[in-house]
């Protein structure tokens, strides 16, 4: 708590003559699976949002609140506090960083931010930025969500569209890792990801859009308990792939994305692909996603698990959509981690 | 034969209206000084934020209407085939990443033609009725 306030004094001592922009979002969000013999509904795995088969508005429900302050002369300074029902709503910091405009194309940017793995890992937040209640958890689905670093971002044109390029450099470092401690092991785990390197370029022209997306970095993960039968992993290099390909005419939309991770042990693939049909202010949406893991040593099959879902998202304020969705799980892994379910949720989206 | 008739009138009809309700309605200035040709894509990039300056090199600002402006709706429709919600969602991935912030927004058309007619690094569009020769017209919509 004493961080935030920290920085509200920061901005509110830094902007004399400049101005501070606040907005912010709201996500809530209530769901269950349908029957008694439907396993638990992993909805977020990164912060470990379960749904049970009562009515639950935790797992999922978020709300942000950003300042922008601008300095004058291409120097800005932004903050997005985050407060999830999975922490009982205590805010915590997920950007904190100084944006300085070098030129009317390239950017530098410094601090805490969200780590652009995928294309949509840096507004995972913002519910009323996708179609969906949440991108798909088959690929959504890394114990990091965050790094401290630097990025420079940079915007041109090429040809008759669009190229956004950018680069970035930095490492996070979690204590007591929520998903590795209380879902993959069972016990306090530690986790680092150090020298992490990448690079994202976006190509937009008319309708298209597509994303390469390539970051590497070593990881380190330490288990705490003394005693613990687990090795501790040291310097594994991992290395992530993203290729996003989307079209969206106004009234039509097809979104995918392939993601690949390939650590010294494992690696994983999975996909999604999402269809939708907007009718004045109703999107119906169909999408089907997959998660794939194996180990690589002893090349053994573990993880594989399927989503489907349908869903419906209605615009009913210019700043406001309503989102009701039924996803069917297939755990089809050795590791019969997740189990099978099927899960109705629905939610209100919010942005100002 | 008298329904396909019936059909050729009615589609007759709609073009007529259509045509003359979107025809001439908002105007895209920029600067007298301006040089720049841009066509409906080059002017939706700017003001969907994927690039901040002209195609000659100099620093674009866009203004956009505010919420309600019926030519607001329209440029929205028409140049960045948006409606008010699909606006707002594709800005805030913009605004909650910090990669650009939206348009500043004015009141009218008058205010905003004003304003471009004293920047050379804005670009907006108005109503066409409200152009005068303070400003320069590079598409109209």
């Amino acid at each position: 708590m004493r961080y935030p306030v920290l920085v509200f004094m920061l901005i509110f001592s830094l902007v004399s003559h400049g101005e501070i922009r606040f907005n912010g979002f709201a996500s809530v969000v209530g769901g269950r699976t349908v029957s008694d013999n439907d396993d638990a509904f992993l909805a977020d795995y990164s912060l470990v949002g379960l749904y049970g088969d009562e009515i639950n508005f935790q797992p999922e429900s978020t709300m942000g609140l950003q300042a922008r302050a601008d300095l004058n002369q291409g120097l800005s300074f932004t903050t997005q506090w985050v407060a999830r029902g999975l922490n009982d709503y205590n805010s915590e910091v997920s950007y904190a960083y100084i944006i300085y405009q070098l030129t009317s194309e390239l950017t530098l940017q410094a601090g805490r931010k969200r780590l652009p793995l995928q294309y949509y890992s840096e507004f995972f937040d913002v519910g009323f930025a996708y179609p969906w209640i949440r991108p798909p958890a088959d690929l959504y689905t890394w114990q990091i969500l965050n790094y401290n670093g630097i990025s420079l971002e940079h915007k041109t044109r090429l040809g008759n569209g669009t190229l956004g390029t950018s680069f970035y450099t930095g490492r996070e470092e979690s204590k007591n890792n929520r998903l590795l401690s209380t879902f993959f092991y069972s016990e306090p785990t530690d986790e680092v990801w150090k020298d992490i390197i990448g690079i994202r370029a976006d190509y937009a022209i008319g309708d298209f859009q597509t994303l390469l997306s390539y970051t590497n970095f070593k990881l380190d993960r330490f288990f705490t308990t003394t005693g613990s039968t687990e090795e501790d992993v040291l310097n594994s290099n991992v290395d992530f792939f993203a290729v996003s390909f989307n079209y969206d005419n106004g009234q039509y939309f097809f979104l995918s994305e392939w993601n690949h991770w390939s650590s010294d042990r494992f690696a994983t693939r999975n996909w999604l692909a999402s269809l939708g049909y907007r009718l004045f202010n109703v999107t119906s949406y169909l999408a089907f996603s997959e998660f794939n893991q194996e180990e690589k040593i002893d090349n053994e099959d573990l993880e594989e698990h399927t989503t489907t879902s349908l869903g419906f998202r209605w615009d009913f304020h210019p700043q406001a959509a309503f989102k009701v969705q039924v996803d069917e799980i297939r755990d089809k892994g050795t590791l019969a981690l997740v189990g099978d379910a099927k899960a109705f949720t629905f939610g209100v989206d919010l942005v100002f | 034969m008298k329904n396909i008739l019936r059909t050729r009138c009615i589609s007759l009809v709609f073009l007529l209206v259509f045509s003359l309700s979107s025809h001439g309605e908002i105007a895209v200035i920029v600067h007298l000084s301006n040089t720049d040709n841009m066509n409906t894509e080059a002017i939706s990039q700017l003001f969907l934020g994927r690039v901040s300056s002209f195609p000659s090199g100099g620093v674009a600002i866009p203004i956009a209407l505010i919420r309600g402006n019926s030519y607001r709706e329209y440029f929205n429709a028409t140049v960045l085939k948006k409606t008010e919600n699909q606006y707002k969602a594709f800005w805030s991935r913009l605004v909650f990443t910090g990669k650009a912030a939206p348009p500043n927004e004015l009141n009218d058309s008058d205010q905003l033609r004003d304003l471009v007619a004293k920047n050379p690094a804005l670009i907006g569009y108005i109503d066409e009725d409200s152009v005068d020769d303070s400003v320069k017209v590079i598409a109209v919509f």
